[in-house]
């Protein structure tokens, strides 16, 4: 039994004269004549033979060159943000963010505990303050603030989120027994409020001396005089605010933190002290007391934290003194 | 190692280019560089600037997607199914250039009608060729100029050996009619061929 498709084969292999009986019966349903089938078969060896007549000899080289060129990119690193993965994470991450801002939408309030949150960590057992006390030998000429006395370090509390200008300027404060020019090191400890540990997780509070608030959430406890509050840009709250963000970021923190097992085994005070020029320039970083480290060590924090500290801008007028950073370990 | 290459089968040479072996590309794209610029040449209107295009652009995908290719499947039928897919997308993209450029075939098919050497049969049966539809064009390509087999054939364009088979025979039937006129031709060949 024979088919059409058949036809191809029979006519490749055999002239009419060749084919069997059966054969030619089948071919003579499809095809009129002998005649007819010779010149298909003849037809068929010459499209066979067609290919060469008039084939260009092959592709450019261009071509070959491209693709050597794919393939030796093919073979170099994909970059990270070129990759499947980095955009399935990253949109994965976007995806939650987003979702986040859906179900928490940002309010003024959420904001501030933002702010608390960002820079401190409750559970952190080193506890940072900040003092500062010095001269400010204030000039009216400027118009920033009327003549101000010679101020030693007075301890205030103010919480940071409630201080406003007309708070500030209500505060005067009375001399302290100042025994920071004899011992800088005694006038730090003096300083920082004696505190236990529950109000060191609780509270970021400047201390006043008419009042004391302790709302906001901090165990970040900073200490300054009142001339340089008046002096600073923003005032009390912006000198907090910075000093919260460059000592919360600090990575002198990160050293201490790891160094932690064995300050703890000291357990004591670690106070820096910056000296500042008129010019609100930082002249010297030092630390006043504090465990005993390497000589290396000690110069490594100083430099580091003087390196940090020169984005407080502290450029004030005539403003002059020591900013100091005791560091409590219990 | 390396004198080996042209040894291996194209199904070696897919595994080994999947591994970035670029020695591997070279002797694949030396094995069918030419014969499928041909394929693309006579499919795509002899247009020799878009068949090396549509070369580079098969081999590209050769190059980017070695990794997906199954080697219990003959290389050569899974690269001619890339190519004939491609050449369908370039007839949809270009169908008014297409039909253009078969106006000017026929007007050379009349031209020519009357000279009845063996040079103007040639291209007489050429230009026949590029006329058909696109099916039976592919079909022609694959069976006599890249020499496929016709269960290959039937695999590369997801249809019947059967099928294959048919669309050849009707294809020489009716180009036997078309060519009617080099009769004479034809039957010098058989002269030849009987010498």
């Amino acid at each position: 039994m024979y088919h059409t498709e058949d036809i191809e084969l029979l006519l490749l292999q055999k002239e009419f004269h060749e084919l069997l009986p059966e054969e030619k019966a089948f071919i003579l349903t499809h095809i009129e004549d002998e005649s007819e089938y010779n010149r298909m078969r003849n037809l068929l060896f010459q499209m066979i033979e067609l290919e060469s007549d008039d084939l260009p000899e092959g592709p450019d080289d261009r071509v070959k060159q491209n693709l050597d060129a794919l393939f030796k990119d093919r073979n170099k690193a994909r970059p990270l943000w070129q990759t499947f993965s980095f955009w399935s994470i990253s949109g994965i991450a976007a995806l939650f963010i987003l979702g986040f801002f859906f179900l928490y939408p940002p309010s003024a309030e959420n904001e501030k505990l933002a702010f608390a949150e960002n820079h401190i960590n409750a559970k952190d057992t080193l506890k940072k303050e900040v003092g500062i006390e010095g001269s400010a030998n204030q000039n009216p000429k400027n118009g920033v603030n009327p003549v101000m006395p010679y101020i030693t370090p007075e301890v205030m509390t103010e919480d940071i989120s409630t201080t406003t200008d007309s708070d500030r300027e209500s505060i005067m404060v009375s001399p302290p027994e100042d025994e920071s020019d004899s011992n800088p090191i005694a006038a730090a400890d003096a300083a920082i409020p004696s505190q236990n540990s529950k109000d060191m997780e609780s509270v970021t509070s400047v201390q006043m001396t008419d009042k004391k608030r302790s709302s906001a959430e901090s165990d970040l406890n900073i200490t300054y005089s009142k001339d340089l509050a008046l002096l600073y840009p923003g005032g009390g709250d912006g000198l907090v605010r910075d000093a919260q963000k460059i000592l919360g970021n600090h990575p002198f923190n990160e050293q201490l933190d790891k160094a932690e097992l064995e300050i703890k085994k000291n357990s004591s005070r670690v106070i820096f002290q910056l000296e500042i020029d008129k010019n609100g320039n930082i002249e010297k970083v030092q630390m006043l007391k504090g465990r005993k480290v390497s000589p290396q060590q000690q110069q490594e924090w100083e430099k580091s934290l003087k390196k940090e500290l020169k984005k407080f801008n502290l450029q004030s007028p005539n403003q002059a003194g020591t900013l100091r950073f005791p560091v409590i370990v219990e | 190692m390396s004198n080996t290459y042209h040894l291996w089968t194209d199904e070696t040479l897919m595994r080994s280019i999947a591994e970035k072996n670029h020695r591997a590309f070279e002797v694949l794209y030396a094995r069918y560089s030419r014969p499928v610029f041909g394929y693309f040449y006579r499919m795509l209107w002899k247009d020799r600037e878009l068949a090396n295009d549509m070369t580079q652009d098969l081999f590209t995908k050769v190059v980017l997607h070695a990794d997906q290719f199954k080697s219990d499947r003959p290389f050569k039928t899974w690269m001619y199914s890339i190519a004939n897919n491609m050449c369908k997308n370039e007839y949809a993209k270009a169908e008014v250039r297409k039909k253009a450029q078969l106006n000017i075939e026929v007007s050379e098919k009349n031209s020519s009608i009357q000279s009845l050497d063996l040079a103007h049969f040639k291209k007489q049966l050429s230009t026949l060729i590029q006329q058909l539809d696109p099916i039976k064009k592919e079909t022609i390509e694959l069976r006599f100029f890249q020499e496929l087999s016709v269960p290959e054939i039937a695999v590369s364009m997801n249809c019947s050996e059967g099928t294959v088979k048919s669309r050849i025979f009707y294809i020489l039937k009716e180009f036997q009619k078309d060519l009617i006129e080099f009769k004479d031709i034809l039957g010098l060949f058989i002269i030849i061929s009987m010498f």
